[in-house]
C-alpha cells in the first residue's frame, strides 16, 4: 500500500523535487505557447461570431471554452505527450537494466522511491500548469482582441468577473489533478510492466500514452455529465 | 571510513543457510553455510546459475526449491518491511556494478545511505573518503550510465563499503577487468572483510582462477552438488 509519509524520506523527497522541475517547470514553456495560441484562436472565432463589440459575451466564450474544459484536457494532453511517455520509458529500462532488481537489493522500495515522488508531482505539476494554461490563454486573448479589435478592456473584465464562478475554478483544479493522477499512474504501471526485451520499453511508452488519452477524454466526458446532471456551471 | 552503525552479528549462528536451494531448473541443488568471519567463493559451472543465486538470496526471485534462511530469518516468510531491513544488512555488488544510470556517482554512493538513515555533512566526508579508498579516478559528477565496467565496480564497492553491512555477496567480481583492476578490487574486498568481527564475504564466480587470488577463502563448486 502506498503512503504518503514515504515522502517524509529524503531520497524520495528528492525524486519528487526532480520530477515537479522536469513535468511542472520545463513543460511551462511550451504549456504557455499552446495556451497563447489557442486564447488568441477562440477570441477571434468569437468575434467573428458576434462581432467586437460584444466584449462580454466574448469573455464568457473564453472562460467557458478554457476554464470548463480546454484548460485542464490540453494541459493534460501535453503532460501525456512529453512526461507520461518518458516515465514510462525511463522505467522501462531500468526494469530492463535490473536497475529496479538494484533498488529492491539495496532495502529501497521501488514503490516509495520511484512511483510515488511521480504521482505526487504529475498531480501537482497538472494542476499548476492547468493554472498557467488558463492565465495565459485569457490574458493572451484579451491582449490580441485588444490589440487586434480594440476590445474595451473594462467590458471584457467584467464579461470574466460576471462568468467566472469559485465552482469552475474548483471543477478545473479537481480534474487537472485527477488527470495527472491518471497520466502518472499509468506511465508508471506501463514503466515497470515491462520484461527482459528492449522492444518491450517503446511498446511500453506507447499503451501509456494511448491509454492515458483514452482515460482522460472518459474521465473529462463523465466530469461533463456529472456537471450538468447537478447543475454545476 | 564506513559508518558506524550498531548492528551485531552472532557469533553462532550462521549468517546464510542454503538448504538443497535451486534457484532455477538447470542449475543443480546447493546446500552451503556461511558462519560468522567466513570468505567462501562458490564456483558455478555457469553464470546465470549465480546470478539466479544472487537473485534469490537477495529475495529478488523466488528459489524452485530448497530453503534459504538469512541471519536465522526463512527471507521468503519475511514481510516487505523487515525484508527491507534485513537487505540493509546485505552490501552486493553486481555483475554490472548494479547503479542507477540517471544518478551521478556521487548520488549512486549516498543512495542506499540517504534512503535509510538521512545524510549528514559527516556522511558526505566519508563518501569522499569511500571514493578515495577504492581509488576512483574519474568524476563524482559524471552520470554512473557513462561508467565503464571498472568503475561501475569501484562505484557499487564504494556503496556498500558506507553501508558497512554483515553480508558482503560479490558475482562475478572480477570478469570484465584487468589483472591491476581486478587486483584491485580483491585487495579492498579483503581488507573490508577484515574490518568488521565477524562479517562474512560470499565470492559468486565461474572463474577458476579466483581461489588462487583469494587463498584465504573456502571454495565450494556447485558442480559437485551437495556442498557444506
Amino acid at each position: 500500500m502506498i503512503r504518503i509519509t514515504t515522502l517524509g524520506n529524503p531520497a524520495s523527497r528528492k525524486v519528487l523535487l526532480k520530477q515537479i522541475y522536469f513535468t511542472g517547470f520545463e513543460s511551462a514553456k511550451v504549456i504557455i505557447v499552446i495556451a497563447l495560441s489557442i486564447g488568441t484562436i477562440i477570441i477571434a472565432q468569437s468575434i467573428l461570431l458576434v462581432g467586437s463589440g460584444n466584449a462580454s459575451i466574448t469573455a464568457k466564450a473564453l472562460i467557458w471554452i478554457v476554464i470548463r474544459e480546454i484548460g485542464p484536457l490540453l494541459t493534460a494532453l501535453i503532460v501525456i505527450a512529453r512526461s507520461g511517455a518518458a516515465i514510462s520509458t525511463e522505467l522501462g529500462s531500468m526494469k530492463i537494466n535490473g536497475e529496479i532488481d538494484t533498488l529492491v537489493g539495496l532495502g529501497i522500495s521501488p514503490i516509495s522511491y520511484l512511483v510515488l515522488p511521480r504521482i505526487i508531482s504529475g498531480i501537482l505539476s497538472v494542476f499548476a500548469l492547468t493554472i498557467y494554461f488558463e492565465t495565459a490563454a485569457i490574458m493572451g486573448g484579451f491582449l490580441v482582441a485588444s490589440i487586434g479589435w480594440h476590445l474595451p478592456a473594462e467590458q471584457f473584465f467584467q464579461g470574466l468577473y460576471n462568468t467566472l464562478t469559485v465552482q469552475q475554478l474548483v471543477i478545473s483544479g479537481v480534474k487537472s489533478s485527477l488527470f495527472g493522477l491518471i497520466i502518472t499512474i499509468t506511465a508508471c504501471q506501463q514503466g515497470l510492466s515491462v520484461g527482459r526485451s528492449a522492444t518491450m520499453i517503446p511498446q511500453a511508452a506507447t499503451r501509456a500514452v494511448m491509454s492515458s488519452i483514452l482515460m482522460v477524454f472518459i474521465v473529462d466526458g463523465i466530469f461533463a455529465i456529472l456537471a450538468e446532471t447537478f447543475g454545476m456551471n | 571510513m564506513p559508518l558506524d552503525i550498531n548492528t551485531s552479528i552472532s557469533q553462532e549462528q550462521p549468517l546464510l543457510v542454503l538448504e538443497n536451494l535451486r534457484s532455477d531448473l538447470s542449475s543443480p541443488p546447493c546446500s552451503m553455510t556461511l558462519s560468522s568471519g567466513q570468505m567462501i567463493i562458490l564456483l558455478a559451472p555457469k553464470e546465470e546459475f549465480h546470478h539466479a543465486l544472487m537473485g534469490v538470496m537477495l529475495g529478488l526471485n523466488k528459489q524452485l526449491s530448497g530453503q534459504i534462511s538469512l541471519f536465522g530469518q526463512q527471507l521468503f516468510h519475511l514481510s516487505e518491511k523487515e525484508a527491507c531491513a534485513l537487505r540493509q544488512r546485505i552490501g552486493s555488488i553486481s555483475a554490472s556494478g548494479g547503479l542507477i544510470s540517471n544518478l551521478e556517482v556521487m548520488e549512486n554512493i549516498l543512495l542506499p545511505t540517504l534512503y535509510h538513515r538521512g545524510i549528514s555533512a559527516e556522511t558526505r566526508k566519508q563518501a569522499t573518503e569511500v571514493l578515495a579508498r577504492v581509488e576512483y579516478s574519474g568524476s563524482a559528477t559524471m552520470l554512473s550510465g557513462l561508467l565503464n565496467i571498472f568503475h561501475r565496480k569501484q562505484i557499487a564497492m564504494a556503496r556498500a563499503i558506507l553501508m558497512n553491512p554483515d553480508l558482503m555477496i560479490y558475482d562475478s567480481l572480477i570478469a570484465g577487468l584487468n589483472p591491476e583492476e581486478s587486483d584491485l578490487l580483491l585487495n579492498i574486498a579483503k581488507e573490508f572483510h577484515h574490518e568488521k568481527p565477524g562479517r562474512c564475504s560470499l565470492f559468486l564466480t565461474t572463474n577458476q582462477a579466483l581461489p588462487s587470488l583469494l587463498p584465504d577463502a573456502i571454495n565450494i563448486s556447485l558442480t559437485k552438488g551437495s556442498l557444506s
